[in-house]
């Protein structure tokens, strides 16, 4: 019969670290495997075991058949939807010339995500359609309600 | 083992059995001594054939041109921009969902292109493809800020939900009152405001086909009904009998006619005869007995 | 993409994190490693960030200011402000400081035919003072002074630099207003939104029971399941955040009882007649403790004497 080996009495990876019974100093570690380096680097797939997965967020999108091909489910592959109208006149900055207006909200205390806020645009919208009312316009060329 | 049971009767020997049959050798036929083989036609020498970028044919709307900014393999450094800047909040609170939608979709577009053409440059120098990172940062501040914005808008909904019973009343009876009392002259006007409450208080759509039946829904056509009633047939002989209408079904021929004093007379009399006949909508089944007019009414619009 | 990722960021090299012990020489490997007349003329700490902020009142001039040299070989002149340099640097006109230097061939730049060229100097914001013209109230004439120090208060929007600015004052004297010069008209680039698109409204809140996002979107814009935005603890938690019920001591139980009867016995206000009995108690008890103290300064005298 072989000999258990030792690793199996260890407790766990972090334990077999440390070494409680070391009382003085003869050289060699007291925790760890080696003294010098930086030890907190992040884990690749060059330091990992065998069973170490950790992907690059491009793959797992399919399965493989037993006859060696790679079934891809449509399902898990990253999809961008594009626009129903598509509005080709925005472009993904704006212009310099363009005035830098900021938001107030007198009067409503949780600030854009008060309700009262909500109901008050609902009714504009509904009593006088699709147009800027007095509040919702641009004041003193910067200001402009949220 | 098959060598063993070649010696043995035993069912395996199926197995070494032939399958196919062997294929025939093609017959010999002698060479033709007339024409000539390759090796006696004497060898042309032409120009090789360079590989460059040119000889191959790329059609304009290839997919993979979306990398490339107008099909060029990189802008210099001058052709970049320089003096936009980044979309701010409060200009993305003005655009609708498809706007932001296209916004962003042109971003990430915008995104992959000059991630291209950095990956081109880092090579040779990390200096070299710094202002195209730098324009890069900048696109990435209009999406971050876009799907913000996004998320504001659906808190906001979402909270909106709490105070829905009692400013749906004050709402309501605000249109009512302007409704009844609206003359003929702003007729028109009148029509598109109730076309916008409809779906501001019961997110019923002018189109049909875009339309969700709910309780919300339900709710809706029964009021727009008694107003219609109220306004275009209130001297009717029958309006007091018929007021108020509590039946989905009744609701529906109401909702569904003209506003026109004609047209409503019309219908109160289909609504007299459903009544006449006892074809009434059983509350509980309200939501799929709509869905069922609504879809009939789809399919006769296609 | 290396350079997308930011993951080995923080095992890069990064003068910031730099000890101190090791800045002068890393400094002057820097300095051999650039061409003398390329130098900044400043000395700048590595270790900070040197670059030319984007905030009017960090900059403290601008670009169309003029401004006088207080400091160096161009003390007294007067120039306008032409370009920002990084750690404060200001390059200034003709009228400002140049410095003349020799080139080597294999960086000489277009047009060049000399190996001696003459350049700007980058002036220091410290080694300025902003001009100004300022109104005389007594005489009625325009003059033209030298700011000591500026200060940016208050907040007004600007119809040229299309944005909110502080007023620039005088320090000292926040009444004299000093405007920023009048920018250069910039044209849109080539990714620019055109203004009017820019400020259309297409935006309105059109329905209270319909989402306006649909809700395929919704998924990619928020997690539903966030561990940072549920409403409803878990029985776990739950469990966790409530303190056990202990058994109460004896002592502990009596206490409860005594409060409990005391809680039900009926409240008296204070009537006139318990307060003068008060009152007096209290004025006896006083004239016992005069005595008491008067004997006890007696009896620490004699221990003196």
């Amino acid at each position: 019969m072989r000999a258990t080996q030792i690793l199996a009495f260890q407790q766990s990876p972090v334990a077999a670290l440390v070494r409680p019974w070391k009382k003085f100093r003869d050289g060699t570690l007291f925790y760890g495997l080696t003294k010098t380096g930086s030890r907190r680097h992040p884990l690749t797939t060059k330091k990992g075991n065998k069973n170490f997965y950790k992907g690059t967020r491009s793959s797992g999108i399919g399965r493989l058949t037993t006859k060696a091909r790679y079934v891809i489910n449509w399902d898990k592959v990253r999809t961008f939807v594009v626009p129903k109208e598509y509005n080709f006149d925005l472009k993904p900055l704006v212009s310099p010339n363009a005035p830098q207006i900021q938001n107030h909200y007198e009067g409503f205390q949780k600030g854009p995500l008060d309700p009262q806020l909500f109901y008050k645009k609902l009714r504009e919208y509904v009593f006088y359609g699709k147009v800027e009312t007095q509040e919702s316009q641009l004041k003193e060329g910067y200001l402009e309600r949220g | 083992m098959f060598q063993n049971s070649k010696r043995l009767l035993h069912t395996s020997r199926v197995c070494l059995a032939r399958k196919q049959a062997p294929k025939k050798k093609a017959k010999f036929v002698p060479r033709d001594k007339t024409s000539k083989s390759t090796a006696e036609v004497p060898l042309r020498i032409t120009p090789p054939i360079t590989p460059t970028v040119k000889n191959f044919e790329v059609s304009d709307d290839h997919p993979l041109w979306q990398f490339f900014h107008e099909q060029s393999y990189l802008r210099q450094f001058d052709e970049l921009d320089k003096n936009s800047r980044s979309w701010t909040i409060p200009e993305l609170r003005r655009k609708n969902f498809n706007d932001l939608h296209s916004l962003w979709y042109t971003c990430l577009k915008e995104r992959n292109i000059l991630a291209r053409e950095q990956h081109l440059l880092n090579v040779d120098s990390e200096r070299a493809a710094q202002p195209y990172g730098d324009l890069a940062e900048k696109v990435r501040e209009t999406m971050w800020r876009i799907r913000h914005v996004l998320s504001e808008r659906h808190h906001a909904h979402e909270r909106s939900q709490e105070l829905l019973p009692e400013q749906k009343e004050q709402i309501l009876n605000e249109f009512k009152e302007n409704f009844l009392t609206a003359t003929k002259d702003e007729e028109v006007e009148l029509q598109q405001t109730l076309s916008r409450l409809q779906y501001a208080i019961f997110g019923i759509s002018e189109i049909i086909a875009d339309n969700i039946v709910d309780k919300h829904f339900v709710e809706g056509l029964k009021f727009i009904a008694n107003l219609k009633l109220e306004r275009y047939a209130k001297d009717h002989p029958d309006f007091q009998e018929l007021t108020p209408i509590t039946d989905a079904g009744e609701a529906f021929v109401l909702f569904h006619s003209e506003p026109t004093t004609k047209s409503i007379t019309e219908s109160i009399e289909s609504v007299k005869n459903l009544r006449s006949n006892n074809i009434r909508v059983d509350k509980l089944y309200e939501i799929e007995s709509v869905t069922e007019f609504v879809n009939k009414l789809v399919d006769e619009s296609q | 993409m290396s350079f997308l990722s930011k993951v080995g960021e923080r095992f890069k090299f990064d003068i910031k994190r730099l000890p101190k012990s090791l800045m002068t020489r890393y400094e002057k490997k820097y300095r051999q490693g650039q061409p003398h007349f390329m130098r900044s003329p400043f000395k700048l700490d590595l270790q900070e960030d040197n670059s030319v902020p984007k905030e009017f009142e960090k900059l403290k001039y601008l670009i169309g200011d003029r401004v006088m040299i207080i400091k160096g070989p161009k003390q007294g002149n007067i120039c306008k402000v032409s370009r920002h340099v990084e750690g404060k640097g200001y390059i200034l006109d003709e009228n400002g400081p140049t410095s003349t230097v020799a080139v080597p061939k294999e960086l000489w730049q277009d047009e060049q035919t000399s190996h001696v060229i003459t350049f700007p100097k980058a002036v220091h914001q410290d080694n300025l003072r902003l001009i100004a013209e300022i109104d005389d109230e007594k005489t009625g004439l325009t003059k033209t002074v030298a700011v000591d120090n500026l200060k940016f208060i208050g907040k007004y929007y600007d119809e040229d630099y299309k944005k909110v600015l502080k007023y620039r004052c005088v320090a000292g004297q926040e009444d004299l207003v000093i405007p920023y010069p009048r920018p250069e008209p910039i044209e849109d680039d080539a990714l620019s939104t055109p203004v009017d698109v820019v400020r259309e409204r297409t935006h309105f809140i059109e329905s209270a029971v319909r989402n306006s996002i649909p809700e395929a979107a919704l998924l990619t814009l928020r997690n539903p399941y966030s561990k940072h935005k549920r409403t409803k603890l878990t029985k776990l938690e739950a469990k966790k955040l409530t303190p056990p019920k202990m058994p109460l001591s004896e002592t502990k139980k009596a206490y409860l009882a005594e409060r409990e009867e005391l809680k039900k016995l009926p409240k008296y206000n204070i009537t006139d007649e318990m307060k003068t009995f008060l009152g007096e108690k209290i004025r006896e008890h006083e004239k016992v403790k005069a005595k008491q103290l008067e004997e006890a300064a007696k009896l620490s005298t004699k221990r003196f004497l």
